[in-house]
């Protein structure tokens, strides 16, 4: 028998032992404890009240409002977008909701809103796995005011499985060619196929590159895209000579760099997470690597590329994100500025912000295309299906996409090269879509 | 030199790190007896101060509770509305600072860090159960991670490099000198914790005190400040590697985490004691990760099954097999009983009443609130199987949820792949999960307490690496599908019609199957601890000798529950899947199974009513739902959650179960000397005796 604060228990622990005035006070303190943090975490995120715009509108095909209203006589009622932002978690994309807030008060403020109807972000948030994307897809798909959503969750797949049946449209992110196959998905990002489709042509014609080597996260969405680059690049006379795996919880990427030959070949591609760029810059810069390196718009993170990590690499994406104004456009300062004068003090330009401000500008444009009054999931998802965005910050959208895949509305990529701690302009990288049919 | 040579030499620079952690996990274990997976997330944090020190001059400020938020909260009930202040959530100093001072800045930081895990964290669980101790760990592990991401963000960060940047070659191959470096480096940290423990009066009290600590405690030496010293220590350690090492792993919320199961494997076989073979044996699993890694780049004839991230797995087996209970016991000077079994007395008419009320609700309510019942059923009956596994009979296991998977996956194989009825596919799928927990359980036939829980942690690993990520019966490499549930021609899935509630989604249908599964989950399991096989689960989680000498056969006991905990885990995973209608290997990955033992502790890990509350507390269940009707805490979720659970496992190891157990039968006592008191015969006063 054991015997502790004067409380009787029992080994077996099958016994019961009479609370004491200690454990009441304990739970009393647990639960105030909780209580105390819960009424205190209120979301630093809130959107702060906007500021006016005081510059001319993006170089969008975005229909505005023949005339802008004064944000504060708008009192009609708002025009209501889903977003799923996940960012409960560990991999949180918060950069996106931002972005999609400083989107909606732009149209507001110097777009007119829908036909003069304020445009609303209807926020669910999620976390990294499936069920918070169920529940927020199932929150939009059951509200008959909603007639379109839009979602960062990496499980835009099972929500699909909710606003599918509904009939809801749904402006997500693209793993898969099945992902573009969907009658009411849309999807503004080129998706891992046609993040690597376009770098291989990029580096068999505008590089002249004979030999590539390829880095690949190992995980199987990048590893099918791995193994369909290489396909790409025989078509396209481009010798690939390996595909390395790099686990995500890889420890020291030399072992990955040297055997993938890097150094013996005109093009290294890497296909790899976030996470993983600035080690793996490291590591190519231990041993000396200079050969010409091609990423995703994953690697262009603020700090990474703030640190020179990356200097000389070409990335590949849909959004344009200069780090230093004097080497970007007009164009790519206006998305900016949509930003930073619209979002609150945390909304930024990289990550998934782009293709979130687009998308709402996307969804923008069908609304008023459909009018105010016409509103419906079915008028929304046929507007959806003919959307065309030219900004000059982010890749041209062009709906709906080649036949067989009409979601894949995102049909080039910008290219940019790093130079030193800031990006510039180095053109344009077509897809080639009918590529992708062949893949199976 | 043959490249295999080559890869052994590169494969330095990730042993050098695996080690580091292994010495800083012997260290933790040393000091509390504890397993400790936040290890990694400590390190994580001191590199993200030194990182946003350097860099921008910032230093987080974590997430504390704020007094005007509150009175601005219980305002706005009534009304009124005011901002409270915020509280400043980093502390600028300007522009990014030197190196000696955003170090210093950073180790004094781990320095608090080891001191609140010690005084906050371990030692108000000092004479808890090894269960707590794991899922204190997983608590902290989450807390941090959660508090990376708000104050710093998920994206990565990039760390400059502190050591040379150049190269050595050696017969031809380059290997960055840093690595060799930081060789030295581990190798003399290992050997001063050495020479600290083996020859300070210090660590040879720090030994007695792991060994026997009422013996170490009656000659003088305080276990407490021993066990606070080697805190701080190993925190410091973890900081220091993270720091060193953050440009070679890059810096990210969950990057070193990942890293802890190959730390454990190597403390593992050095027993969490021994400090050099620890160091030594993480070096080798870096190395020899490197050298598979090129043996299956270049040998064809080697499976592709991620052979680099199963060999830890690998040298946890052997080392178990090797030395039985691996993890020595620490000998504190009382250990506390694990949390109560009550026998949750199964009283038919309140019961039918509160099946028919979630009946109900689970047709007539709100969708999110349908939906969030659902996810709390399933949510039961996966705390079910643990239930039975831990609660009943003390083993911990960290399988559940990839053993839910197996299921999951089965279920889309055999129904929508291979055309069986649900009716039939639904139970093979089960009947397949529980094969899976027999192997399982027959890994862990020899352990117990830790070493269990990281035999059982290895198992889930493996599942996810060999099976759900590769294309077959039990995995795929791109989305796996679950047909709607069909029984008796009536389709019971998320989107089926249903003749009763609204036409709204989740569908009530898939509400009323789940609930059926659920409640016969909960009434096997009642039945199960009040029988007589449940009773010797009981006896055996209290004492195996004592339990064998009884006559009570302890390896059938233990595969029984393992075998019943994995058929609880495969009937919730396969609901998941019908639910979902789609998912992939992450759904059901080892994380999961982390965050599932936390909660199910938190819910009381030992009873049927504990289960329940696991089952509310979940992500996305009801209680989520309810509480975002009461408060948005969005991305502060997961920080709370984390909090709460160190919380409450310090308060009562019972979880909220015990505790809302122990407050009604406190309540009941007082009304009813409330009432005695004023039905007592009272004397007038001056009256005679």
């Amino acid at each position: 028998m054991n015997r502790r604060h004067g409380e009787a228990t029992t080994r077996t622990g099958i016994g019961e032992s009479p609370i004491t005035a200690r454990g009441v006070r304990l739970l009393v303190g647990l639960f105030a404890i909780f209580a105390l943090v819960a009424a205190s975490c209120g979301d630093d995120d809130a959107p702060e009240a906007e500021a006016p715009a005081t510059t001319a509108a993006p170089t969008t095909t975005a229909a505005p409002a023949e005339e802008t209203p004064d944000p504060d006589d708008i009192a009609m009622d708002p025009v209501r977008i889903g977003f799923d932002s996940q960012e409960e978690e560990l991999f949180s994309i918060i950069e996106a909701r931002r972005a999609a807030e400083a989107a909606v008060a732009y149209i507001n403020a110097e777009l007119g809103g829908v036909d003069g109807h304020p445009l609303e972000l209807e926020l669910c948030t999620s976390g990294d796995g499936p069920e918070g994307a169920v529940a927020c897809a199932q929150q939009f798909a059951n509200d008959d005011d909603i007639h379109v959503m839009i979602t960062s969750s990496y499980s835009s797949n099972e929500a699909a499985e909710v606003t599918v049946p509904a009939g809801l449209p749904q402006l997500a992110l693209a793993n898969l060619p099945d992902d573009w196959q969907r009658p009411t998905e849309w999807i503004f990002d080129p998706g891992f196929l046609g993040l690597v489709q376009g770098p291989v042509a990029y580096a068999a014609d505008t590089i002249g590159a004979n030999t590539m080597t390829i880095i690949c996260l190992d995980d199987p969405f990048f590893l099918e895209a791995c193994d369909a680059a290489s396909v790409f690049a025989e078509n396209a006379g481009l010798e690939v000579t390996g595909i390395t795996p790099a686990a995500f919880e890889q420890a020291d990427y030399v072992g990955v760099v040297t055997a993938s030959g890097a150094a013996d070949v005109d093009v290294v591609m890497a296909a790899i997470d976030g996470t993983q760029c600035s080690p793996l810059a490291d590591a190519l810069s231990s041993l000396s690597v200079e050969t010409a390196i091609i990423t995703f718009d994953t690697c262009a993170l603020e700090d990474t590329v703030a640190s020179g990590a990356l200097d000389g690499w070409l990335v590949f994406g849909a959004s344009a994100l200069p780090v230093d104004p004097s080497l970007a456009s007009d164009a790519v300062l206006e998305g900016q500025r949509i930003i930073e004068t619209y979002g609150s003090e945390e909304a930024e330009v990289y990550g998934l912000a782009g293709w979130a401000l687009v998308s709402v500008l996307g969804v923008h444009a069908a609304l008023v295309d459909v009018g105010y009054e016409n509103l419906s999931r079915e008028t929304v998802n046929e507007a959806l299906s003919r959307v065309q965005l030219t900004t000059g910050y982010y890749a041209d959208v062009s709906c709906p996409g080649p036949d067989p895949f009409p979601g894949a509305c995102v049909s080039s990529l910008i290219v940019l090269e790093v130079d030193g701690t800031s990006m510039k302009d180095a053109g344009l990288a077509p897809i080639d879509f009918s590529e992708f049919e062949a893949l199976g | 030199m043959s490249i295999y040579l080559q890869f052994l030499l590169i494969g330095i620079g990730t042993g050098v790190i695996i080690g580091a952690l292994a010495i800083g996990l012997t260290l933790s274990f040393r000091a509390s007896g504890v397993i400790n997976f936040g290890h990694g997330a400590i390190a994580t944090y001191v590199t993200y101060v030194f990182v946003e020190m350097r860099n921008n001059g910032e230093y987080p400020v974590p997430p504390l509770p704020n007094p005007l938020a509150i009175a601005a909260g219980i305002a706005g009930w009534f009304g009124l509305h005011f901002d409270a202040p915020d509280l400043p959530t980093i502390i600028d100093v300007g522009e990014g600072t030197s190196i000696p001072t955003a170090i210093a800045v950073a180790m004094a930081t781990a320095v608090l860090l080891g001191l609140a895990a010690h005084f906050l964290v371990f030692r108000p669980l000092r004479y808890a159960p090894a269960t707590a101790k794991v899922v204190a760990s997983i608590g902290m592990l989450l807390t941090l991670q959660a508090v990376v991401v708000l104050r710093f963000g998920s994206q990565a960060k990039h760390a400059e490099t502190l050591l040379p940047d150049t190269t050595v070659s050696i017969a031809g191959t380059l290997i960055p000198r840093d690595r060799f470096i930081l060789l030295a480096l581990l190798l003399a940290v290992t050997l001063m914790l050495w020479i600290a423990f083996r020859f300070t009066r210090f660590g040879i009290a720090t030994r007695a005190a792991a060994e026997n600590e009422e013996v170490a405690t009656l000659l003088g030496y305080s276990a407490d400040f021993q066990a606070a010293v080697s805190w701080v220590v190993a925190s410091v350690v973890a900081g220091g590697v993270g720091i060193l090492v953050a440009p070679i792993t890059g810096v990210s919320p969950g990057r070193m985490t990942l890293l802890i199961v190959p730390a454990v494997a190597a403390a593992l076989v050095g027993a969490f004691s021994s400090f050099w073979t620890s160091a030594l044996v993480g070096v080798g699993i870096g190395m020899a990760q490197s050298l598979i890694f090129i043996l299956e780049q270049r040998q064809d004839w080697i499976p592709d099954l991620d052979l680099a991230e199963i060999l830890p797995l690998a040298v946890i087996a052997v080392a178990m097999a090797a030395r039985g209970d691996a993890v020595p016991g620490r000998g504190a000077v009382g250990s506390e009983r694990l949390p109560l079994a009550y026998a949750d007395r199964i009283r038919p008419v309140p019961v039918v009443l509160f099946v028919l009320a979630v009946l109900a609700a689970s047709i007539w309510l709100p969708f999110e609130y349908r939906n969030g019942i659902n996810n709390s059923l399933i949510g039961i009956i996966l705390a079910l199987s643990l239930v039975v596994v831990t609660g009943f009979v003390g083993q911990v296991s960290l399988a559940q949820v990839a053993l839910s998977g197996i299921a999951a996956f089965g279920l889309g194989s055999y129904v929508a792949e291979a055309g069986i009825p649900f009716i039939l596919g639904y139970p093979l799928a089960i009947v397949t999960s529980a094969l899976f927990g027999l192997v399982v359980g027959m890994l862990a036939l020899r352990s117990r307490g830790p070493s269990l829980a990281i035999i059982t942690l290895g198992a889930g690993i493996a599942i996810e690496a060999v099976l759900f990520r590769r294309d077959g019966w039990f995995g795929t490499s791109r989305r796996a599908r679950a047909d709607a549930p069909e029984l008796f021609g009536i389709e019971l899935g998320s989107a089926s019609e249903f003749f009763l509630g609204d036409d709204k989604r989740p569908s009530p249908a898939i509400g009323v199957l789940i609930l059926a599964v659920a409640v016969a989950a909960c009434v096997f399991v009642s039945l199960l601890r009040r029988s007589p096989t449940g009773r010797q689960m009981l006896a055996v989680r209290a004492n195996e000798r004592a339990a064998a000498a009884a006559g009570v056969d302890i390896a059938r006991i233990k595969l029984t529950a393992f075998v019943i905990g994995a058929a609880l885990a495969g009937a919730a995973g396969g609901l998941k899947a019908a639910q979902l209608g789609s998912f992939q290997s992450d759904t059901f990955g080892w994380t999961a199974s982390l965050v599932l033992i936390a909660y199910a502790y938190l819910g009381g890990i030992s009873t049927v009513s504990g289960a329940l509350w696991t089952g509310t507390l979940v992500g996305a269940g009801i209680g989520t739902v309810v509480g975002e009707e009461l408060i948005v805490l969005g991305r502060y979720e997961t920080y709370i959650a984390g909090t709460f659970l160190i919380a409450e496992l310090a308060f009562d190891a019972d979880g909220i179960a015990g505790s809302t157990r122990r407050l009604n039968r406190y309540v009941a006592k007082k009304c009813r000397a409330l009432l005695n008191r004023r039905a007592l015969p009272t004397a007038p006063i001056g009256s005679a005796p």
